[in-house]
């Protein structure tokens, strides 16, 4: 292509004057009939076109093709119904009529859900526009979305100025129930409830009332009937610390699109702020001090120490008066707060007649009621006095045999307690490849015979040392012997004294972490982790159910002694259910109350304003397939069974040539020719 | 045409060009100036300036500059030859430090010669008080040192009391560990908090016994401890920021930890008024809206005695923020600040012009690693009041001149043989290289100091411990028994037995404590640990322990043994006092054991009521003082905390009473010696102290503790 251009010599204003000059004096002339008027006009002429700098630019162009964006919605509400076979459908034809549109590009992009993230639901605009980002806006044909319509991040003005076409999958007026979670405590104090606001709500009409289940850590607490449309509030135990997962689960409603959105799992922290401890001591002995040391070390402990240094049968001579005598509550410690004790502790305690039967009863019930008690004994508990000649043997997993082995002897970890969180991987202990401890020497234990529940150490010749058990709800533990103060003293190398306590100390009040037969899962980075913590030879595979109802399964592999994980890929929101036959988990995969499952209806509300601003079009994949035509800018872009893209007619030149009309030597000549005219036709 | 600046990518740039014909480079006369980020200190900025053409000595001006554009102050800089970067200190007065808003190399049309200053938008004047007395002592364990630091790029600080900072008209009001704001200044907090103001808390020993009604959320007594010996929690990172907090969009860093923090009551409305967490869901900071101002309290501590968060960046941006919502920023506008957005750039001539559309916002997370480009030319990214500056030129800049033969100024065609200087430059960059190198390698002193330390601890690896007597520990361990030191003296050895069986006996009929026989110990070869208690008579001829022996007995008392040392000072001669033979041996003995600080037994020490109520200690004679490891002073009102970790018993005890003489009986249970001045009576009070000093060593703070144990049922009830 070739055209004219120009490029003034002088500035644009003074070239402007002179042309307007030249004018005036040629139409005067010509007006008053001035003989060369026309030929100096035409010296004007051609000096002012050679000051206008005329070029002749030769250009050559090549068409540059337009740009159409697909964007085909692939997240988990697409799975709804028969949707995704609507997209698929309406995308192969689509596909083939973009096919046979001359010059134009397709970009296809698809939205899918990660359960990584933040809680965006499906970005559709985003992928749109990463689509075109580097498309000049020149050279956008336009847009077509094929989706639900459930998009969130929908903007207010599209940036792209051509029409935008939706086609939504799915049907009109769907309906379906959903449950939210509008509020819920992070965390809650151990032994108190948390509250939970829920809502039911149902899309699309329906009313009345539903019923909500409620279950933590997978075992079912009850069902709570809440209306429907409104917030209700729950409370929730919190029975131990660390986390706590509620799931909740609303019954079906009149008419379902998914059961997805009717489950929440909420995870709420169990925090303890002050361990209360009561340590119950009997004869002072070396072992006492080391027990306070612990407890005291930990300002996080609240310890009431109960010892009796004054036995009634001896009495002195002293007056009152200088006897340091302090009134101990014994009854309000013993029957009325002993429910409020996260932990009861015996250190070498022989009953001599002290505390009524009737307080030992009490903390027998306490420990069937979910409390936690662990025995240390000493030689008292092979004796009369001993504790198991209390109404507390019915909680005592070991019966004293009577004998005392009084030798010193390097405690072992039992093949059980290899792989029992309490014991696995204390310091110094023996392993699987090396039966050696290197802790330090005890020189005492207590036999013991009808072991209930599980022994993890042992002394000489396989006697039980530390025995385990579950009474009912709570929790005992027993040991054999009154010796680990030498480990805290640091006899013989010592050994890990303050750690087996507080493994013990927490075992004992249900910490997760520590269960010997756990089944724990969690979504991390989009890979759904399955740990399992059990004392048998193998675990057995896990079976997982996916939100939208399917079903994988998981392989567990040997970590360590006592520990097995499996690791699967997921991509679903919402919440997983896992089981081994045994025991089962639940956890939820993104945030809570994501925006993806929210709203699972087919909605043409969201897109149509955007498409309408745009020039473009809203069409129901049920109505019927569409087909595509291409328009001129300003034309229609859509009809009852067409889009429209539009065809810009863009394109790219590819080389440029300029070239000087008017050379100054020709301009020169040009105009002294027509002067020398002009001066003959005036000379004559 | 070259702005002379070589980039790395100018040969590349050079031979495209030659290739497509003949080529002349032009660059500018003037070389290449640029500004580094200043560093604030106390009277001004210090600024550094780099330039691309280190050759000769020149001098500029930099100026730093108000946000109407006014000069505010300004300092001469001088290049040295042949250097290329030089320093400058701007003086600028209090007062108008914090409206600066940049800094400029005058008359350098550059975009590269200014320094953009995060803006604070308008000034604002806040206070911060400190219950803490002891404020300029130990400036790192203060609360308002952190405090200020972070705060006053930004703000003017003053510190004062309340009413004196509510009459100065402050737009924040920081407490640091205040538990309760008292009577008046309650009502005058209240209405400043009213009317706009905000109040910023932070919790602290005082706090966690109780507080005022000026807290955003209801918070439990006592505060929660992280990683404690018994806990099972350890210390908690911080969670990502909720959605509606202006915190929001900050980048949380993985190495802050909390190890202590006061606990909010649970309830239904606290995760709205949640501003951070952990990652254990319980609040770090918390506020509530009252009136037009705001109550914000962090659960933690202004000083990093509670957790890592004073030492990070993020505490300085926290602070920025709540500044910007005391200027009238809605909370919920900083909440968006997620992404940074720009307001206003800087053009390549310096000049600052409103955004251009196509500029992007910067993720608020990645800002401190953002570069300048395209897409984020440098400028103030942000919102009003909380602007975040990008610079042109970071800490690291340098401007290396384009170096082509051949290049001409864009005034006269002049060459300037740049050769001789770049090689100059390269010497020195060579030697700068070479000292670097030998650095990291470790050839200077200081890591010399390391690798020497390094050795020194090998050296210290734990020595074998010498077997003892396996009979010996059975017994010892089996029961818990009195020991003495053996002395290798018979007439005080046999006194200890002696003296330590009568005390056995009288324990025996008097408490539930019935001890065995009485051991000695010797205390170099025998073990140790079995015994709570060792009674070490001092006498002149006792010799020096040995090295092994004195790390044994340190190790005796660190793991919680207590020592009775008896200087039995007219026993041994008729004076008491540091010309006493016992107190010398004493000292002799005692020079390589790690003792801590002493004091004389106080009148509320446990030991004067662990079984019976004593005033003295007397012994075989009476009088003289009883020592013991000394207990930190009493808080206000309260009870003194045990000395150290664990039960607090102290590890030495010493007097010169001669104890084991007054205790002492013969076979048949008779008394060995008469107690002078008082005869039986004071027999019967020697053993008394005995009894109370058995009871401390093994049952420790036990009678202190049942003091409290009537509050703590009180209180296990709620």
């Amino acid at each position: 292509m070739t055209r004219l251009a120009f490029d003034p010599h002088i500035p644009l204003p003074l070239l402007a004057a002179l042309i307007v000059a030249a004018a005036a004096i040629t139409i005067f002339g010509l007006w008053r009939g001035a003989r060369g008027a026309l030929m100096r006009g035409l010296a004007f002429a051609i000096l002012l076109f050679a000051l206008a700098g005329p070029i002749l630019v030769k250009e050559t162009h090549a068409p540059l093709p337009d740009v159409v964006a697909v964007v085909v919605d692939r997240s988990q509400s697409m799975g709804v119904g028969h949707r995704q076979a609507q997209a698929d459908a309406a995308l192969a034809k689509l596909r083939q009529d973009l096919r046979r549109e001359p010059n134009l590009t397709v970009r296809e992009t698809s939205v899918t859900t990660t359960t990584t993230g933040e809680n965006n639901g499906t970005q559709a605009f985003a992928a749109l526009n990463n689509a075109l980002a580097d498309v000049p806006p020149s050279r956008i044909a336009g847009a077509v979305m094929i989706t639900d319509g459930e998009v969130h991040d929908a903007p207010e003005r599209l940036s792209m100025r051509a029409p935008l076409q939706v086609l939504i999958a799915g049907e009109r007026g769907e309906r379906d129930r959903k449950l939210t979670v509008t509020n819920a405590e992070r965390f809650a104090i151990v032994g108190q409830s948390a509250q939970l606001v829920l809502r039911v709500d149902d899309f699309g009409g329906g009313g009345g009332s539903a019923e909500v289940s409620i279950a933590v850590d997978g075992k079912t607490l009850g069902t709570k009937v809440v209306p429907v449309g409104q917030d209700t509030t729950v409370k929730i135990p919190v029975t131990h610390e660390g986390e706590n997962i509620v799931e909740l689960s609303a019954a079906p409603g009149p008419a379902e699109l998914t059961l997805q959105n009717n489950r929440a799992v909420v995870s709420i922290s169990g925090v303890r702020d002050h361990l209360r401890v009561l340590l119950i001591s009997g004869e002072p002995h070396a072992g006492e001090r080391v027990w306070r040391n612990l407890l005291k070390s930990d300002p996080s402990v609240d310890l009431v120490h109960f010892t009796i240094l004054r036995p009634p049968d001896k009495q002195d001579a002293t007056p009152i008066e200088e006897l340091s005598l302090i009134v101990f509550p014994t009854r309000e410690l013993f029957l009325e707060k002993l429910k409020s004790f996260d932990l009861v502790i015996f250190d070498r305690y022989g009953e001599a007649g002290i505390l009524p039967m009737a307080y030992f009863e009490n903390i027998a019930d306490y420990v069937e009621n979910g409390g936690a008690l662990l025995v240390s004994s000493g030689p008292e508990f092979a004796g009369a006095q001993s504790l198991y000649h209390t109404p507390l043997a019915s909680v005592l997993p070991a019966q004293p045999s009577g004998d005392i082995l009084a030798q010193g002897f390097k405690p072992i970890v039992t093949p059980t307690g290899l792989a029992h969180p309490v014991t696995r991987d204390l310091p110094g202990s023996n392993t699987e490849t090396n039966p050696q401890p290197t802790w330090g020497r005890w020189y005492r234990m207590i036999g013991a015979s009808n072991i209930s529940g599980q022994t993890v150490m042992s002394g000489p010749g396989n006697r039980p040392l530390l025995v385990l058990d579950q009474v009912k709800k709570g929790r005992v533990a027993e040991l054999m012997s009154d010796q680990i103060w030498l480990w805290a003293r640091g006899f013989e190398g010592g050994g890990p004294q303050a750690e087996l306590l507080r493994r013990l100390a927490h075992w004992l009040m249900k910490e997760p972490e520590l269960e010997s037969e756990n089944l724990s899962a969690s979504v991390v980075d989009g890979q759904m982790v399955v740990t399992r913590r059990t004392m048998a030879p193998i675990a057995q595979p896990v079976q997982m159910t996916m939100p939208s109802g399917n079903e994988m399964t998981i392989p567990l592999a040997r970590i360590e002694p006592g520990l097995w994980r499996g690791t699967v890929k997921v991509n679903q929101l919402g919440l997983y259910r896992l089981t081994d036959g045994t025991l089962s988990a639940v956890t939820a995969a993104g945030p809570l109350n994501p925006k993806e499952v929210a709203d699972m209806r087919a909605t043409s509300d969201i897109l149509e304003p955007l498409a309408k601003a745009s020039g473009g079009s809203v069409h129901w994949l049920t109505d019927g397939a569409v087909g595509v035509r291409r328009v001129a800018p300003a034309q229609t872009a859509h009809g009852s069974n067409w889009i429209g893209l539009r065809r810009n007619g863009a394109y790219r030149v590819t080389s440029l040539e300029q070239e000087p009309l008017l050379p100054p030597w020709a301009a020169l000549l040009l105009v002294v020719g027509s002067l020398v005219l002009a001066w003959r036709v005036e000379g004559r | 045409m070259s702005d002379g600046i070589e980039d790395g990518q100018g040969n590349a740039l050079r031979g495209t060009l030659k290739s497509l014909g003949s080529l002349r480079i032009f660059t500018p006369d003037q070389p290449a100036r640029g500004l580094l980020p200043p560093r604030r200190d106390t009277t001004g900025f210090a600024v550094t300036a780099i330039r691309s053409n280190s050759a000769n000595a020149a001098g500029i001006s930099v100026a730093a500059i108000g946000s109407h554009g006014e000069i505010l102050s300004d300092a001469a800089l001088a290049f040295k030859p042949g250097q290329d970067r030089g320093t400058a200190h701007i003086t600028v007065p209090l007062e108008v430090r914090n409206q600066t808003a940049r800094l400029q190399i005058q008359n350098e049309d550059s975009a590269g010669a200014v320094q953009l200053l995060d803006s604070g938008g308008i000034e604002r004047r806040v206070g911060l008080v400190s219950a803490a007395p002891t404020e300029n002592e130990q400036p790192l364990l203060s609360d308002v040192y952190y405090l200020e630091r972070a705060l006053a790029p930004f703000a003017d600080v003053e510190k004062g009391t309340i009413s004196s900072l509510l009459a100065r008209h402050i737009s924040v009001l920081f407490l640091a560990d205040v538990g309760r704001i008292s009577g008046s200044d309650a009502d005058a907090v209240g209405q400043f908090v009213k009317h706009g103001g905000v109040l910023v808390r932070f919790a602290g020993p005082r706090m966690s016994n109780g507080t005022d009604a000026l807290v955003p959320v209801g918070l439990r007594v006592g505060g929660r401890y992280l990683g404690s010996a018994m806990a099972w929690n350890q210390a908690q990172h911080l969670a990502g920021f909720p959605l509606a907090s202006p915190f929001n969009g900050l980048a949380v860093p993985n190495e802050v930890t909390v190890s202590r923090q006061i606990l909010a009551e649970p309830s239904a409305e606290l995760s709205g008024r949640t501003w951070a967490r952990l990652t254990d869901g319980t609040p770090l900071v918390t506020a509530r809206q009252e009136g037009t101002g705001w109550l914000v309290l962090f659960h933690i501590t202004a000083s990093p005695a509670w957790s890592s968060l004073p030492l990070s960046g993020l505490y300085v941006d926290m602070m920025k923020r709540i500044l910007a919502l005391s200027a009238g920023t809605p909370a919920a506008s900083l909440a968006h600040l997620s992404s940074l957005a720009p307001i206003s750039m800087l053009d390549g001539f310096g000049r600052v012009q409103p955004p251009s559309p196509d500029i992007l916002p910067i993720a608020a997370g990645d800002f401190e690693h953002a570069s300048v480009s395209a897409k984020h030319p440098p400028g103030l990214y942000g919102a009003q009041g909380v602007a975040s500056a990008l610079n042109e030129l970071n800490a690291n800049a340098s401007l290396a001149p384009l170096n082509f033969s051949g290049m001409q100024s864009y005034g006269a065609a002049r060459t300037l043989a740049l050769q001789p200087y770049l090689l100059a430059i390269a010497a020195l960059l060579l030697c700068i290289d070479a000292l670097t190198a030998l650095w990291l390698r470790g050839y200077f002193p200081h890591r010399v100091l390391g690798v020497a330390s390094l050795a020194f601890l090998v050296m210290l690896a734990p020595m074998p411990r010498a077997h003892a007597d396996d009979a010996k520990d059975l017994k010892a361990a089996l029961d818990t028994r009195l020991a003495y030191v053996i002395t290798g003296l018979p007439d005080v050895d046999d006194m200890s037995k002696a003296g330590l069986t009568g005390l056995g006996q009288a324990l025996k009929a008097r408490t539930s404590y019935e001890p065995q026989e009485p051991m000695g110990v010797d205390v170099a070869h025998d073990d140790l640990s079995f015994y709570p208690l060792l009674y070490w008579p001092m006498d002149p001829r006792e010799k020096n322990l040995s090295p092994a022996a004195i790390s044994k007995l340190n190790d005796y008392m660190r793991l919680g043994g207590t020592i009775l040392f008896d200087t039995r000072d007219l026993t041994l001669g008729a004076v008491r006092g540091d010309a006493s033979p016992g107190e010398q041996t004493l000292r002799r003995l005692t020079q390589g054991l790690d003792l801590p600080p002493l004091e004389p037994v106080p009148a509320d020490h446990v030991l004067t009521k662990a079984f019976y109520l004593l005033k003295d200690f007397p012994g075989r004679w009476t009088g003289g003082d009883l020592w013991v490891e000394k207990l930190p002073p009493a808080e206000k009102g309260g009870e003194r905390a045990p000395a150290r970790g664990g039960d607090g018993v102290s590890p030495v005890i010493i007097g010169g009473n001669d104890w084991a003489a007054a205790w002492a009986v013969d076979a048949n249970g008779r008394p060995l010696t008469e107690p002078v001045p008082g005869g039986e009576m004071q027999r019967e009070m020697a053993l008394r102290f005995g009894i109370n000093l058995v009871m401390y060593a093994l049952t420790g703070n036990y009678k202190t503790d049942q003091v409290h144990a009537p509050a703590l049922l009180e209180r296990l009830g709620k």
